[in-house]
């Protein structure tokens, strides 16, 4: 099947933009206080939900490269690798449409963004010989 | 000394950057290595593991950055490291870069223009 091969491709690409969601999720929240028990308010230790965002985003990342390894297993690089530069628009995009991050882009910083996936798609997909 | 918030995020992003490109060049390292000894007890490769050192620190100080700075403006600047590998390719490994990999290089450092004029 010709479109299992992509499935490793597509599942790192998705896998490293879930990651950086979770970890932005979880490093913009670490400092919060211990929301339960006894010693509500009175230890500072980091906010619990944050923790497991940082703890999963690690795991997705790590699983992402697994996931990265397998697929060129069954593809060339040359194939592989301009995909992964989608993961510019597609991280911008869960930035801003994920609301617990709710970030906001100009259109300057939009053209900017379209541009380096431009960029990075150009450098993969260049063929070795000239 | 006093330093702002967006110096310190600068600088660690340029760290970031730079451990994660110099963990690239270990794991190519590593692998150029397996091949030449033939031996693939992948754990026994010091390569292996200095990649490893340097991607858990760039890990680090990317998650300091996430702290500072927005997502939507970190993230694009990592296509710093396509420039780096490309630098480390020619220059480390001795490779044929082509010129439409330079062009799509300039093609990233209009794009960083951009990214900045849009957020400032």
């Amino acid at each position: 099947m010709r479109i299992l091969r992509y499935a490793y491709i597509i599942t790192s690409l998705f896998l490293g933009v879930l990651a950086q969601l979770l970890i932005k999720y979880g490093a913009m929240n670490i400092d919060g206080r211990w929301s339960f028990g006894l010693f509500d308010g009175v230890l500072s230790w980091p906010n619990t939900y944050a923790v497991l965002g940082l703890l999963l985003g690690v795991f997705f990342y790590l699983m992402a490269m697994l996931s990265w390894v397998f697929a060129l297993r069954h593809i060339e690089l040359s194939k592989a690798y301009p995909l992964l530069s989608m993961s510019y628009p597609l991280v911008c995009l869960g930035a801003v449409l994920w609301p617990e991050i709710g970030e906001t882009i100009s259109s300057a910083s939009m053209k900017g963004v379209l541009l380096i996936t431009c960029g990075a798609l150009l450098v993969s997909l260049s063929p070795d010989s000239e | 000394m006093y330093c702002s918030a967006d110096f310190i995020a600068a600088l660690l992003v340029v760290m970031s950057i730079l451990s994660n490109s110099t963990a690239q060049l270990f794991q190519k390292r590593a692998a150029d290595k397996i091949i030449v000894s033939g031996s693939l007890s992948v754990w026994k490769n010091s390569e292996v593991w200095w990649s490893l050192v340097f991607l858990a620190f760039g890990f680090f100080c990317w998650v300091i950055v996430l702290r500072l700075w927005a997502l939507s403006l970190a993230y694009p600047l990592l296509s710093l490291s396509y420039i780096l590998v490309l630098l480390y390719s020619k220059f480390h490994f001795k490779e044929k870069v082509t010129v439409s990999r330079w062009i799509g290089v300039a093609a990233i450092i209009l794009g960083l223009f951009f990214l900045y004029e849009g957020s400032v």
